[in-house]
């Protein structure tokens, strides 16, 4: 025989709690989960910074999480371009520099006027906020600027017999020869991974740059102009020379940097906030100056990232209000005085902040004379990064390779960009 | 078959076909759609535009150069991890010490993660560092720096000795397989009339291992045709598209240039050329099994 006493107190019972469920959910305040992604989680003392404020931001906002995501830096751009193309966006768009126009030319980005107009930083952000305004509408805003400066190992230069900081290309030739010479270590390093494309190509435009040219010019190719043939040829000469290694990876030199292993590199601010973390003795003993290439610090490359809010994104009120509370003074200062950064609005440093970092005057004085984004992106070429990169640096590859020489490799590299562009539309 | 029955195993086979529709046929026709349109990632809504994209591919230096690279690549390939598979699985076959133990080492390849295997063999060959200059420096033969995944003209071959060295297990296997169905019998009715090693290698051996052959040179391939994370982490198509074959122009084609349309156009003119090589195995395969019976 059927027992239905004990079915039928199951079924109410679950009646019940279901009920009592649905009573508890209407009743708690809606919760919104942020989605921002970054490449900064796990970089060391960035992560730390954002977890701190994100603690302090949800604490504050207590209807509102934030779900973090690692994307790695050199797969970022693919990423939320695949990512925005699939109708997904996250809900705080991490921009680099040279990314912003791309996005907000396209339409992807949310306009920030409604909410920056009354923001207590509004005047505050630094002058590379520009890079986000387009016809008076403003679509993102500066979280830290990042030029790159000469970097020095002191002990080394010392344990050379380098008595002046380098600043011509020759001066740093002979530099490292020294350094090569005395301790036989690598006197400088650039990325000559041929397989990671955007890395090698910064590291060729930072001597392009440096001596006043670019791979294009007027929205026209100039891979072989002589000014670009002459700063590539110190490159060669210092491959030959056994003075740089060859066929490294950007991870690479830069960890070879840290441990004092190598004398030079021309890299972003963020190598210095790397060496005070994982090596704090060495931190004293690395020098931070302009470019010793013909333009010192009127040509170096300047990265940097802005906050965005996708225009597809769900949440963009709880976006701002996280845009808005990382602006504040506290954590502005943070990021300068903890992280050595650039934060995005302007903050004057401690007297005793620039006693311990005084390198930190120099970058702001490179900062200040140049453009945003300036470097990574060919002009006129902007829309076609990616492949007008990957063409300069498959014909650089053979002279990386010893197999060439740079003026006939830069002339394939113009017959090349230009068979391209030719077929580009117009 | 009784009409209940019959209906019974449509019931039952049903749900798998729509299955199967889903996720293999559904991705292949809308590739095939895709192929028929421009699709700028981010930029103005897809334009039809017919076969555009399948002539303009011929017309290409990169799609030409590409298929060479692939062609290269795949012969080189299969044609090393079958000789070095053939060569183990004859000796996993025969008496040699620790039988076991050897036959768990020499396929151990297949077993490590490819991505795993492929950042190992990079620093391996790595021109400064690597330990492969290292040990050929010491032989005093060589120069003392070879740009291994550096030179154009180097590259593809260390791309090819990496794949043939992740690939020859495959091949072990299966002909060792093979090997061990080869009746005994045979071997003993040669050696009573009097055939050498060479002999029965040449009129047992051989014969006896060409159905299962012909299936291992098929699926490597297939295997060596369309693989791209191999290539992609170990050089990314470099330097100087050296290693670039089709797959990794496709890759590049949709998630670097963003040209989605273009990249469809690539994968269907691959998917035709794999089409073929399965249809040759799928007659191979039919005719052995005939022959078997």
């Amino acid at each position: 025989m059927k027992r239905w006493g004990p079915r039928i107190a199951t079924a109410g019972l679950v009646v019940l709690l279901a009920l009592a469920g649905t009573s508890w959910t209407a009743a708690a305040p809606s919760s919104v989960v942020l989605d921002f992604p970054s490449w900064m989680w796990s970089e060391p003392g960035v992560g730390e910074y954002f977890n701190d404020a994100i603690a302090e931001f949800v604490h504050e906002n207590p209807n509102i999480k934030i779900k973090k995501t690692t994307i790695p830096a050199g797969e970022w751009e693919d990423k939320m371009i695949i990512t925005l193309a699939s109708g997904q966006a996250p809900d705080v768009l991490k921009l680099f520099t040279n990314n912003v126009p791309f996005f907000m030319d396209r339409g992807l980005l949310e306009p920030l006027n409604k909410w920056l107009d009354n923001a207590p930083f509004k005047n505050k952000l630094i002058g590379v906020q520009r890079v986000a305004v387009r016809d008076g509408k403003v679509y993102g805003v500066v979280l830290t600027a990042s030029p790159h400066g000469f970097q020095y190992n002191k002990k080394l230069f010392e344990a050379a017999g380098v008595t002046k900081v380098p600043t011509t290309p020759a001066e740093l030739f002979e530099a490292a020869r020294a350094i090569k010479a005395k301790t036989g270590l690598f006197g400088y390093a650039f990325a000559s991974d041929p397989s990671d494309v955007l890395q090698t190509y910064i590291s060729l435009m930072h001597w392009v740059i440096g001596n006043g040219s670019d791979f294009a010019k007027d929205g026209k190719p100039n891979c072989n102009d002589p000014k670009i043939v002459e700063s590539l040829d110190w490159l060669k000469r210092l491959l030959d020379a056994d003075l740089a290694p060859r066929g490294t990876g950007v991870s690479t030199f830069r960890r070879m940097f840290w441990e004092g292993q190598l004398g030079m590199i021309v890299d972003g601010p963020y190598t210095m906030t790397y060496i005070r973390d994982r090596n704090p003795q060495l931190y004293p003993s690395i020098g931070y100056g302009p470019v010793p290439f013909a333009l010192r610090d009127a040509g170096s490359i300047t990265g940097g990232a802005f906050y965005t809010i996708p225009r597809v994104s769900n949440h963009k009120e709880e976006a701002w209000k996280w845009i808005e509370f990382i602006n504040r003074d506290k954590w502005q200062r943070r990021w300068l005085e903890e992280l050595v950064q650039i934060p995005g609005t302007v903050v004057k440093p401690t007297e005793k902040f620039l006693k311990a970092n005084p390198w930190v005057n120099t970058m702001n004085d490179i900062a200040a004379k140049q453009k945003a984004g300036f470097g990574y992106a060919p002009p006129g070429f902007e829309k076609y990064g990616p492949e007008f990169r990957r063409i300069v640096v498959d014909n650089w590859a053979p002279v990386l390779s010893g197999r060439q020489a740079v003026k006939p490799a830069m002339d394939a590299c113009q017959a090349s960009l230009e068979r391209w562009a030719a077929t580009l539309p117009k | 078959m009784t009409a209940t029955n019959r209906r019974l195993v449509f019931a039952l086979t049903t749900p798998a076909a729509i299955l199967i529709g889903v996720v293999l046929f559904y991705p292949i026709l809308h590739g095939v759609w895709m192929s028929l349109f421009d699709i700028p990632l981010l930029g103005p809504p897809p334009r039809y535009v017919g076969l555009s994209n399948f002539a303009s591919l011929l017309a290409r230096e990169d799609f030409q150069h590409a298929f060479k690279v692939t062609l290269a690549y795949t012969v080189g390939t299969v044609t090393a991890a079958f000789g070095i598979g053939f060569l183990v699985a004859i000796l996993l076959n025969s008496a040699i010490f620790a039988r076991p133990v050897a036959r768990t080492l020499l396929l151990l390849p297949w077993a490590i993660p490819e991505v795993v295997a492929v950042l190992v063999f990079a620093w391996m060959l790595d021109f400064q560092w690597g330990i492969v200059n290292y040990l050929l420096s010491l032989t005093g033969h060589f120069p003392p720096k070879i740009g291994w995944l550096l030179s154009p003209d180097l590259a593809l071959y260390a791309v090819m000795a990496v794949t043939a060295w992740k690939d020859y297990p495959l091949a072990a296997v299966m002909l060792l397989a093979g090997l061990q169905g080869i009746s005994q019998d045979l071997y003993e009715a040669a050696r009573v009339d009097g055939a050498t090693s060479f002999q029965e290698f040449r009129h047992i051996t051989l014969p006896g291992l060409r159905p299962i052959s012909a299936v291992v040179f098929l699926l490597l391939t297939l295997y060596s045709f369309k693989r791209v994370a191999l290539i992609y982490i170990m050089t990314a198509g470099g330097p100087s598209r050296s290693t670039e074959t089709l797959s990794v122009l496709t890759y590049l084609e949709g998630f670097k240039f963003f040209r989605m349309g273009s990249a469809a156009a690539i994968g269907v003119a691959m998917l035709l050329v794999t089409l073929v090589f399965t249809l040759v195995y799928y007659r191979f395969a039919m005719a052995t099994a005939e022959t078997a019976a």
